[in-house]
């Protein structure tokens, strides 16, 4: 559990993020968005999806079915107004926190 | 928002667990064509993929669960399961079924008799700031509270003086003679001061009621009717005011009509002591009084009083004031009388009868339904020691200790619920029934199943699943898994279960004794009240009530009417012997006077029963004259009055002599009569209870006393209808404004008198009955269960050569073992526990020695019979298969 918890802080950070600039995306999408944007980054599949219902349930993010180009059904998740005012929080937050550690591991 | 879609979630889980796997079906082929693009064969590919993902099942589960609320999908799993399992076993469902509804329909059954009769309110507004008002006689102790009306003058004293009641009123409860096409019908009135109606708080439907100022003499006499007699004497005429009618032969003008339903004061709600009510009052009139009246401090006992209390007021700030006031007033009235005065609810009066027996149901339903729960709980604890292996996969594969206990708690609910719904329709059926059976008893017709019912009924069930599943879940949870995975023999588990098993046993016989020895002491004692010599013979006697009007306000006027009823009476075809008495037996509404015996120390806590009869009562009820001579027809008011005295007075106090001749006095606060001679001795007569012995009693003789109201009591062959309606033409012939009412054969009116006996009786051998049944067929099921588990061994021993006999003994041996400790622990029980019953026991002890051998022989006969099943099957086990079976 908590090697999942770990990486679960930042996860909905970079679900809301890929999904405010990409538009509506599939579970797989969001792991092969946040694996081509960083190059260390390795998303825990086993902890994507109940993180993607988590926030579905919490009305960050909606969900419905829809086609994929080559024809099959997809659940395609895409940011809610709630979803995009907490991304601007956590946002935010992350950077001034990593602004924070950046300082602390420069000057110590 | 989120939550009320979670829980609608648990209701959808098909269709999300549907979604759930696409969505991850899709991510797999997605990340294998990507596998597979990177140059991976395509199997490989696809086992890579899904090892990525992780464990499906897990995180389906975790996905889920943050769709729905985990707990109550459990919960409802849980559920689920245990109906499955008791669709499974339909035997056991069905036995604990049926065991539980018997536990839980007694209980609801008796609450809801509690609920109808003690705690519902009356159904006026702010009914609990109703309270009655009595005035107490210190000198005549043991008489019930309610006979103590106030006496007018104090009345309006406290009236006057009290600050604690927004107002208070007086009534009687009257029989009055209603003048009907040239007849008269009798019917319930009640004379009421102007405050009654506003004091309870109900207006009459059409009109006005009776308001201060009517009670003035000059003003013409007016009358409020009820509903009933409203549509029978006017057929329901709504241009009823003004009517005229003819009542106790005066015309009163009809003013009001009350709503349908009221009829208070009634024998339900309120127990008049006169015993000649039974249904509600039809009648209502001012109480004119005169000023003489309005100040006496002698007036008679029909009389009531009731207050309402001033909002904010408490009880005891009321009660405490109207004493204070009573001592006040006790100075000032130069006769030194200390009555006192008692402010009490208004139903203390039904409540304060009802509650012993009900007390004791309630303790004696309990007793059952713990009965109940531990032969459910171990019938569950035979069933979960054979689910051993199941309950060992289940921790094997992780579940926590507490989600066992959970689940077998869910199947024990699902029986209680059962039992529950069960026992309700049980329990509404028997209160139909019992209410049917005896109407006489007050407010039970209208036990009905209320929310409050539903209410005790629902945590009844909620209690009784936890307390038959509890324990057997909580040692089936406890299960090893080392040593239940060593093999079903394991000794360990079987005997920790087995001594909570053995441990229920016990107890269930132990209760079980403890309700039978009651209900067989209830049940002698019954008997014996049934067989006690009522001291006449009321077979073909036919017994009926004239009430005369104030016409009749001359002793003279009621001796010459009554003497002539009398002898007409006699002189009636098919009547053998006719007599007249003030106060029948088994009519309640006694009088009580302190006596003073010549020689002997005068008690004031004596009091004694006194009557007037006409000569030829005590030939017409076979009651023996012993001594002296009886009254005759010269025995008339200007001659001096005749006494007679009963077989217990004359033992009393002339012990060795002849009471004839004797002479006795009446005290009367301080002030006493001249000296009365008694003329004659006859035999004890059971006048108000058959439950007691009959006091010292006196009689003296109706043509020299009079009465306003007597029994003519006829010997005949006739039936009761035919006797009435003879009587009521001779009544009719001698004077037509009068009416005959409550005709009854003396017979019925004796066994009627039993119905305090006979209710109880008959409810805790019922109880008796069931507790009894239940503890066999937990016998039985213990015993069957003890065979089957040591089927092994005795396959074993047999094998190795033993008996049938030898085999037998043992399992009646192990199962006797049982039955005694319980009743030996159950005699222990019962011992202290009967005492609650001396109150309702006729001639017997609480700890009457040959009830509670019977009981104890009974028992054990057939415990031994329970137990003579599984060992007959023991002995049939065939070594072979028996060894086969480990």
């Amino acid at each position: 559990m908590t090697k999942q918890d770990a990486l679960q802080g930042s996860l909905p950070l970079l679900v809301l993020k890929i999904l405010d600039r990409r538009g509506p995306l599939h579970g797989y999408g969001i792991t092969a968005q946040i694996e081509s944007f960083s190059e260390h980054l390795r998303v825990e599949e086993g902890s994507l999806y109940p993180a993607l219902h988590r926030m579905e349930e919490a009305g960050l993010i909606k969900a419905k079915w829809s086609m994929t180009e080559n024809n099959r059904r997809a659940r395609m998740y895409e940011v809610t107004a709630a979803g995009r005012k907490q991304l601007q929080q956590d946002e935010q937050r992350w950077t001034a926190v990593a602004a924070a550690i950046g300082q602390v591991l420069k000057r110590a | 928002m989120s939550w009320i879609s979670r829980i609608t979630n648990v209701f959808r889980r098909e269709r999300i667990a549907t979604d759930l796997d696409e969505e991850l079906r899709f991510h797999v082929d997605q990340r294998t064509e990507e596998f597979v693009r990177d140059g991976m064969p395509r199997g490989e590919a696809e086992l890579r993929a899904r090892r990525r993902l992780g464990n499906a099942l897990l995180l389906r589960e975790s996905s889920y669960e943050t769709k729905a609320a985990a707990w109550l999908d459990a919960t409802l799993r849980d559920f689920q399961f245990g109906l499955r399992m008791l669709r499974k076993h339909p035997g056991f469902a069905a036995m604990g079924t049926i065991i539980l509804a018997l536990g839980i329909g007694a209980t609801t059954a008796v609450f809801s008799m509690i609920n109808a009769m003690l705690l519902r309110p009356l159904p006026y507004p702010n009914s609990d700031r109703l309270v009655s008002l009595y005035e107490p006689n210190p000198h005549i102790p043991g008489v019930p509270l309610g006979a103590f009306g106030p006496m007018t003058g104090d009345f309006f004293d406290w009236k006057k003086e009290s600050r604690s009641f927004s107002s208070m009123a007086l009534f009687t409860t009257d029989s009055m003679n209603l003048a009907v096409n040239n007849n008269a019908v009798r019917v319930n009135g009640s004379r009421v001061t102007g405050d009654f109606f506003q004091l309870l708080g109900i207006s009459p439907a059409i009109g006005r009621g009776v308001v201060p100022g009517d009670d003035d003499p000059e003003k013409p006499e007016v009358v409020v009717i009820s509903h009933a007699l409203w549509r029978s004497r006017f057929g329901g005429d709504p241009d009823v005011l003004g009517k005229k009618l003819l009542l106790n032969a005066r015309t009163y003008q009809v003013i009001g009509i009350m709503p349908a339903g009221f009829a208070f004061p009634s024998v339900d709600e309120w127990f008049d002591m006169n015993g000649e009510g039974g249904e509600g009052t039809d009648i209502w009139v001012p109480w004119v009084m005169t000023p003489e009246e309005k100040a006496s401090r002698n007036s008679g006992s029909d009389v009531f009083g009731i207050g309402r209390l001033r909002p904010g007021v408490p009880l005891s700030q009321a009660q405490a004031e109207i004493t204070a006031i009573a001592a006040r007033l006790d100075s000032l009235h130069s006769q030194l009388r200390d009555w006192g005065a008692v402010v009490e609810p208004i139903n203390a009066n039904v409540i304060k009868m009802a509650r012993a027996p009900m007390l004791i149901f309630m303790g004696a339903v309990v007793l059952v339904l713990l009965i109940a729960c531990s032969n459910v709980a171990s019938l569950i604890l035979a069933r979960t020691n054979r689910r051993m292996q199941e309950m060992t996969v289940r921790t094997a594969l992780g579940a926590p200790r507490m989600r066992l206990v959970r689940q077998l708690l869910a199947e024990s609910l699902c029986l209680a619920g059962a039992g529950g719904s069960l026992g309700l329709l049980a329990a509404f059926g028997a209160m139909r029934v019992i209410s049917r059976l005896e109407p006489e008893i007050p407010r039970l017709n209208q036990a009905s199943i209320d929310g409050r019912v539903l209410l005790v009924a629902a945590v009844v069930t909620l209690v009784t699943a936890l307390l038959c599943g509890l324990f057997p879940a909580l040692s089936a949870s406890r299960c090893r898994l080392d040593q239940v995975l060593k093999g079903p023999g394991s000794r360990s588990i079987k005997g920790a279960t087995g001594r909570l098993h053995r441990g229920l046993m016990v107890a269930e016989v132990a209760i079980s004794f403890v309700l039978l020895v009651s209900s067989g002491l209830l049940m002698r004692s019954f008997i014996r009240v049934q067989s006690v010599d009522k001291g006449f013979v009321p077979n073909s006697v036919i017994a009926a009530h004239i009430q005369l009007d104030p016409r009749y306000d001359r002793t003279e006027l009621q001796t010459a009417f009554f003497r002539t009823l009398v002898e007409r009476a006699n002189a009636l075809p098919g009547v053998t012997a006719a007599a007249a008495i003030d106060h029948r037996p088994f009519g309640g509404g006694e009088t009580f006077s302190l006596v003073e015996v010549d020689g002997a120390p005068f008690d004031e806590k004596q009091s004694f029963e006194s009557r007037a009869v006409t000569p030829g009562y005590f030939e017409a009820m076979h009651i023996p004259l012993l001594e002296g001579t009886g009254f005759t027809d010269r025995d008339t008011p200007n001659r001096p009055p005749a006494f007679l005295v009963n077989r217990s007075f004359a033992e009393k106090y002339f012990p060795g002599q002849t009471a004839a001749g004797k002479r006795f006095r009446y005290h009367s606060g301080n002030a006493h009569s001249e000296w009365f001679t008694i003329r004659g001795v006859v035999g004890d007569v059971h006048y108000m209870r058959l439950g007691t012995s009959p006091p010292p009693q006196l009689y003296q003789c109706l043509c020299q006393s009079g009465a306003d109201a007597a029994y003519v009591l006829t010997r005949t062959s006739l039936p009761a209808d035919r006797m009435g309606s003879d009587l009521g033409k001779l009544v009719r012939g001698i004077d037509p404004a009068l009416a005959v009412a409550d005709v009854h054969t003396m017979s019925e009116l004796a066994s009627d008198a039993a119905l305090e006996q006979r209710i109880p009786t008959a409810i805790m051998g019922g109880f008796g009955g069931v507790a009894l049944f239940l503890s066999l067929v937990g016998l039985y099921g213990l015993m069957t269960c003890f065979v089957q588990q040591r089927t092994a061994e005795i396959g074993i021993r047999m094998a190795l050569g033993a008996q049938r006999r030898s085999v037998m003994r043992m399992v009646l041996q192990q199962g006797s073992k049982l039955a005694f400790s319980g009743i030996a622990i159950g005699l222990i029980c019962a011992w202290g526990a009967t005492r609650f019953l001396t109150d309702l026991l006729f001639e017997i002890k609480a700890t009457d020695a040959p009830t509670f051998l019977v009981v104890a022989a009974l028992f054990g006969g057939v415990s031994i019979l329970a137990c003579y099943v599984p060992a007959r099957r023991a002995t049939r086990i065939d070594p072979m298969t028996a060894l086969r079976y480990e």
